[in-house]
């Protein structure tokens, strides 16, 4: 981590608790009995957590009741409206297949390019991802006008001998999502095994929990062999979910970019789609993460130097997006195919330049902030900047999907397209979605990896001052709240 | 909505009944269930890779067009121009 090289402070020199040196990564974190009790005692249930997940609830009731209307009255309730057929449901879809990126990006890419700071916010942004995708593979099912007929999208053997279009991206989709959910939650389950095998070995547990988490943990026995093959085993599934990272949105990308339609028709689209997921997970990984540390007292393990490193990731994809953004007018200039230029010029002067404005600020222009590291080490602008990355990312998608929909080779189809008060409860009902399964799981498991943590953090007796001790042996004041840090 | 899979069932059908038979499909054997029961029988349907199909000998009208062939589509609906004043230079050759 770049903003870990500074130099040793002198051995009687207290160290500042919340920020990181070359050698201690965390400062604040003194032993591995600490570890366990801070991480393990985030999971008793709060009352506020009680109001989140029935807020979560509520909302998750609200989408379930649109839908049933939906499914009662047929799509037109949805503002479908032919030819744009493709509307909130499928913006919402590469939304939530985005932000699941960044999970997987953190956990197995940056795993495999041992970079330090993934360490505390991995655990985190892996469970965001299974229940991003999770997520995510309700839209295309909610799109459907009969939702019980969604298995034809598996190819299995009838005797109609009706086999699904493989010349069609959907199809990939299909494949592409499923292995992508198989994957990274495998991935996240075999890095739970020994933070499981730590709430198994609790004082004071359940019987009944105790057996769910002894099954769970697979009878892990912290042994020299299970680490052994613990470390192979996550090693390999890191190497293999690290082409599905990019795999995954390319195929989603090809929806679009099998399509003759303008502004859809461009090679670009698969490197420039991933970029905006890891664009958009992280910002995701922001909105969670910022409000965690600090409802769960862990800012000395997702300190500031953490989020700072993870947000000149975001910086980095953010650039990336925007050369992405300028290509695509580039092209459509130079190739002087009439029909892109048209349809770019609609995109951003046409019926929906506000959508087009949002996009490019939220994009492009905000996140140039983040050049600064005192903007950069400060999770209140953080925190907001999550939210205006995700905005601009949704409605990135919306610039995509509809105006080339209601804009396309024929002018007597040109028309308009209005998301109705369904799409709205629906898109209202998959966070809520989201959340309950979020919720739940911050209660029920680690979010913070205990097991990767204790590795950062110095073993006891190996040094003559005990890491988190002063040369005179008295432990250091723990101050949550550092001066002259924006947190 | 769902899409038309060109009536899949009554293809399979002619299939294993010329299968059943020990032959190959004649021609015209099969149809689909729009083009059997239009009153004006202004849809053709059949295996347009066949020569003796009378939609083979059809799609190669000169009136024949598919939608967007400019853009490369090549869909597998041909369509016929209605012509409505006849004039020397549109040869109908069907």
């Amino acid at each position: 981590m770049a903003t870990l090289s500074q130099p040793l402070p002198a051995r009687d020199q207290p160290r500042r608790p919340n920020i990181a040196t070359a050698d201690i990564q965390l400062p604040a974190v003194r032993d591995y009995e600490q570890v366990d009790r801070e991480i393990v005692g985030t999971l008793h249930p709060t009352v506020a957590w009680f109001i989140g997940l029935g807020v979560a609830v509520f909302f998750l009731f609200v989408g379930i009741a649109a839908w049933m209307y939906q499914i009662y009255s047929g799509l037109g309730v949805a503002g479908y409206n032919p030819p744009v057929m493709w509307g909130v449901y499928i913006i919402s879809f590469v939304f939530w297949v985005g932000i699941g990126h960044a999970g997987t990006l953190i956990s197995a890419i940056l795993y495999l390019f041992r970079a330090g700071f993934r360490t505390t916010i991995y655990r985190c942004a892996e469970a965001m991802t299974v229940f991003a995708v999770m997520t995510a593979g309700l839209f295309p099912v909610l799109h459907l006008g009969r939702p019980w007929k969604f298995f034809w999208l598996i190819p299995y053997p009838n005797w109609r001998y009706i086999w699904p279009q493989f010349k069609s991206p959907l199809v990939w989709d299909v494949f592409a999502i499923l292995t992508y959910l198989t994957i990274s939650s495998t991935f996240l389950y075999i890095g739970l095994i020994p933070d499981i095998a730590v709430l198994r070995d609790r004082e004071n547990i359940s019987p009944i929990r105790k057996q769910i988490f002894s099954v769970l943990s697979l009878g892990w026995r912290n042994t020299d062999r299970e680490w052994r093959h613990f470390a192979r085993a996550y090693l390999f599934l890191a190497a293999f979910s690290t082409p599905l990272v990019l795999s995954v949105h390319s195929v989603v990308s090809f929806d679009f970019a099998m399509a003759l339609t303008p502004g859809w028709h461009t090679t670009i689209f698969p490197p420039y789609f991933v970029a905006g997921a890891i664009f958009s997970g992280i910002g995701m990984v922001f909105t969670i993460i910022i409000p965690l540390r600090k409802f769960f007292g862990l800012k000395h393990y997702v300190t500031i130097n953490h989020l700072d490193a993870a947000a000149k990731l975001c910086l980095f994809t953010s650039l990336v997006v925007g050369c992405a953004y300028m290509t695509e007018w580039f092209v459509a200039w130079f190739s002087g195919n009439e029909f892109e230029q048209s349809f770019f010029a609609n995109r951003i002067w046409g019926q929906w330049w506000w959508a087009s404005a949002i996009l490019y600020t939220c994009n492009m222009v905000l996140p140039l902030t983040l050049f600064s590291q005192k903007l950069r080490r400060n999770p209140a602008w953080l925190f907001i900047l999550s939210f205006t990355v995700n905005i601009g990312m949704w409605f990135e998608r919306f610039v995509i999907v509809v105006p080339s929909l209601s804009h396309e080779f024929e002018p007597w189809q040109w028309t308009s397209y209005r998301p109705t008060w369904v799409d709205y409860a629906i898109l209202a009902g998959s966070f809520g979605w989201f959340s309950m399964w979020f919720m739940l799981f911050i209660k029920q498991l680690p979010i913070i990896a205990i097991a990767e943590v204790k590795e950062i953090v110095k073993p006891r007796l190996r040094t003559q001052h005990p890491h988190g001790m002063t040369p005179s042996g008295e432990h250091f004041d723990f101050e949550p709240e550092t001066p002259g840090e924006h947190d | 909505m769902e899409k038309c899979s060109f009536c899949v069932q009554r293809i399979r059908e002619a299939e294993n009944r010329a299968t059943a038979e020990k032959r190959v499909l004649k021609p015209d054997e099969f149809t689909t269930a729009c083009a059997a029961s239009c009153p004006s029988r202004a849809i053709v349907f059949g295996d347009a890779a066949d020569e003796n199909w009378t939609v083979t000998q059809l799609a190669k009208d000169a009136r024949a067009y598919h939608v967007f062939e400019e853009l490369n589509t090549f869909t597998a609906v041909v369509y016929l121009k209605k012509v409505n004043h006849p004039t020397p230079a549109t040869a109908v050759t069907a």
